[in-house]
């Protein structure tokens, strides 16, 4: 799993983990934005293709969680994928990292 | 222009209903989703957001149609001529509405098919699977009348689940993974605010220890708009088998305080 980079929107897809072709986007509010993070994930020989995996989340500078609608759904489906996982967050938060289960990778470049 | 030949067809309800039209019913759908698609093309094209409707707008529209946007989807067709549906059988199951009165069910399918993937309880599943078919019957408040529906057959929470949801999908709740969506700009305009028997409603259940219930048919909502998805009812037999009680003498006959809605559903062509 690698981050390969952070983009801010007003609107953002709403896709699963892995992306299908869903059709609806969520719209900010006055005063927020999407943080919306890219994520490559390579799906090893040894994943159990019936794990649940939480939702990922992001903690911003200051420590505070922002949670995502996205899921995973049928990780083990594609040996390979990327997914623009959408925050909502205040326009202009600085973040720090990005969670999945245990896992953790440094967003604050 | 280019048509993907497989989404249009899905647009329109999948290859039964294409099947079940006529030529100028055909005709009428594809020159109305190309101009669909002509608008997305140039505005993504212009680099410009999709501009969407206020609530004037969208009201404007009432008088220059000859069907209100409330009618049950089995009582007005906004592409060419309603169909002929078949006969439902004498002891009509939840099974054979899903086939004869409520398919191709997509978005309920794909709904109830996340919910079941994402580890959610049968009682949600279930409730996923139920959540919109009513508006084959009306739109207008659909939740409480989804939640009539089907309350004398599925788990209480299933009801509650059903009946709460609608109200539930104008209030984003970030952490429980629901986000306001764009549809709703489309549907009900830029301005539009709930009215006051949805803000109480909302005040309501946001204290209530089922709030999670609605919240999670919303969440598994939003991802159910999917084209391409392929979904069946055949993962949700044996929850419903489980959960609804199916009566013997048939959906519609059986004297339930919602049986008549059942024998409209499967009778919408009766006159009186």
């Amino acid at each position: 799993m690698s981050v390969v980079g952070v983009d801010r929107a007003p609107s953002a897809s709403l896709k699963d983990c892995p992306p299908g072709d869903n059709r609806v986007n969520a719209m900010s509010r006055p005063g927020e934005e999407f943080a919306v993070v890219t994520v490559k994930f390579k799906v090893l020989p040894a994943f159990q293709a019936n794990t649940l995996l939480k939702r990922p989340s992001i903690t911003d500078a200051a420590g505070k969680t922002y949670n995502t609608a996205v899921s995973f759904v049928d990780v083990a489906s594609v040996p390979e994928f990327s997914c623009a996982i959408p925050f909502r967050v205040p326009t202009g938060t600085a973040l720090k990292s990005f969670h999945v289960d245990t896992a953790t990778l440094d967003i604050s470049k | 222009m280019e048509i993907d030949r497989r989404v249009f067809i899905a647009s329109l309800g999948g290859a039964a209903a294409v099947a079940a039209m006529d030529s100028e019913a055909k005709a009428d759908a594809l020159e109305h989703y190309m101009e669909e698609q002509l608008d997305a093309q140039v505005a993504a094209a212009s680099g410009q957001p999709e501009k969407f409707p206020t609530v004037a707008e969208i009201e404007e529209r009432i008088d220059k149609s000859n069907v209100r946007r409330g009618a049950g989807s089995l009582f007005a067709s906004n592409r060419g001529n309603v169909k002929r549906l078949e006969k439902m059988p004498k002891n009509a199951t939840l099974l054979d509405f899903f086939k004869l009165r409520f398919e191709p069910a997509n978005h309920v399918l794909q709904s109830a098919t996340r919910a079941l993937k994402t580890g959610m309880s049968e009682e949600i599943i279930l409730a996923c699977l139920c959540h919109d078919v009513v508006l084959n019957l009306i739109k207008p408040d659909h939740g409480w009348w989804g939640a009539q529906l089907f309350e004398p057959y599925v788990p209480e929470k299933t009801a509650f689940a059903i009946r709460y949801h609608q109200t539930l999908r104008f209030y984003p709740d970030p952490e429980a993974g629901y986000e306001y969506p764009d549809q709703y700009y489309r549907i009900f305009g830029t301005d539009y605010t709930p009215p006051p028997h949805i803000e109480a409603t909302y005040k309501m259940l946001k204290n209530h220890k089922w709030y999670m219930e609605p919240r999670l048919v919303t969440v598994n909502d939003l991802y159910a708009f999917d084209p391409n998805a392929k979904v069946s009812i055949e993962p949700f037999l044996d929850i419903i088998g489980r959960h609804f009680k199916q009566p013997k003498d048939g959906l519609g006959n059986d004297n339930s305080p919602s049986a008549h809605m059942w024998r409209t559903i499967a009778n919408p062509d009766a006159p009186l």
